[in-house]
């Protein structure tokens, strides 16, 4: 069961009142479009910063994601949710920029990515910021490849089905269920190694 | 499925109840995977508490401002009416003008002295007594019905009205 502590503008209301928005953007009411920009823009910017880890570069990303999506709206076709069409647009665009990056000298189609979370040790004010687990974990999810954190938000955080997560990523279901086990039980390796080593200090 | 698999998804509540039971006789005899649930639940909690993050306050605006201009610019939608009726609902407004100019000229001095819009009066007047009744009526009903829908038609066609499927 997942749980969703974010605003849920999926529900079919939601949908019903996505669509009078576009119908009217299309119909030439910009103003319109700036409801959807409004609606889902923390969304769009959390992907692409999830991806970039840059606030400057995310919100370069998100920005053309809400263009690009202005500019295609005449050719959605309803077959998905707004919102799973535009968080796709935004994964492509983040995930392009990453890649002219190039961040990570590794492949990032690398199968084996959900197994790296990064031993980098913290610095003093990462240390202080570990006192409770949830920083250990916020802090393990910095070190994973940007992919990888990506699917785990589009999940727990924006309450994304499995079915949605592949249509967005492109990646197919059962390797979505897989991913997410993998980084999950490697975030829970990460935490108990983590844990270990603080015990060790203490004594 | 694997053990740890299995630890997951009773974590998140989706076993089946013979595969809950399962896990439950599991946990009470195996403590470290006790230690396990604890820390997939401490992990399920965080990834839950994900926060959303939020841009600029000036975002959308710079998503407005780049957006292109006319794209999606309101369609001119086509009358619907035929020109005819057009041509129609002017013609018999001529008529009624011609009508009432020449009753005026012929008449001469219909009204006498009297003011612009009495004289008009006046000549209204006649032509209503030169027509007969019946045919006034059916001119005014048409008259009416005419300006109706083309005002209608306008409406739609400047999209003022806008019908929803």
């Amino acid at each position: 069961m997942q749980v969703n502590f974010a605003k849920d503008y999926s529900n079919t209301l939601g949908m019903d009142n996505d669509q009078h928005l576009i119908t009217a953007t299309l119909r030439g009411d910009q103003a319109s479009f700036r409801v959807l920009v409004e609606r889902y823009q923390d969304y769009v910017f959390t992907v692409a910063n999830k991806v970039l880890r840059n606030r400057e570069e995310a919100e370069e990303a998100a920005q053309d994601t809400f263009v690009k999506a202005y500019r295609a709206l005449a050719g959605f076709e309803q077959r998905s949710r707004f919102s799973t069409w535009l968080y796709q647009i935004a994964w492509r665009a983040a995930i392009d920029r990453q890649r002219l990056k190039k961040l990570n000298s590794q492949s990032i189609d690398d199968n084996n990515s959900f197994l790296q979370i990064g031993d980098r040790e913290p610095t003093p004010e990462e240390h202080l910021q570990q006192k409770n687990t949830k920083a250990l974990v916020h802090h393990a999810l910095s070190q994973m490849k940007p992919e990888d954190a990506s699917l785990l938000a589009f999940y727990y955080l924006q309450e994304q089905s499995v079915k949605e997560i592949s249509e967005i990523t492109g990646l197919t279901e059962s390797n979505i269920k897989v991913k997410l086990f993998r980084l999950r039980d490697a975030l829970k390796n990460h935490l108990a190694k983590q844990l270990k080593t603080e015990v060790k200090d203490l004594l | 499925m694997n053990i740890q698999e299995l630890l997951w998804k009773y974590a998140e509540g989706q076993c089946s109840e013979p595969e809950k039971a399962e896990m439950e006789r599991i946990l009470v005899a195996d403590e470290s995977l006790r230690e396990e649930l604890r820390l997939v639940q401490e992990v399920q909690s965080a990834l839950a508490g994900m926060e959303v993050e939020q841009p600029s306050m000036r975002f959308a605006q710079n998503v407005m401002e780049a957006l292109p201009k006319k794209l999606y610019a309101p369609t001119a939608i086509e009358p619907l009416l035929p020109d005819t009726l057009k041509t129609l609902f002017w013609a018999i407004v001529g008529i009624l003008v011609m009508m009432v100019a020449l009753v005026g000229k012929v008449h001469g001095p219909v009204g006498g002295q009297l003011p612009y819009f009495d004289k008009l009066a006046a000549s209204l007047d006649v032509v209503a007594r030169l027509v007969p009744a019946d045919m006034a009526l059916y001119f005014v009903l048409v008259f009416l019905a005419l300006t109706v829908l083309l005002m209608f038609d306008r409406l739609l066609a400047k999209g003022k009205w806008q019908v929803h499927p």
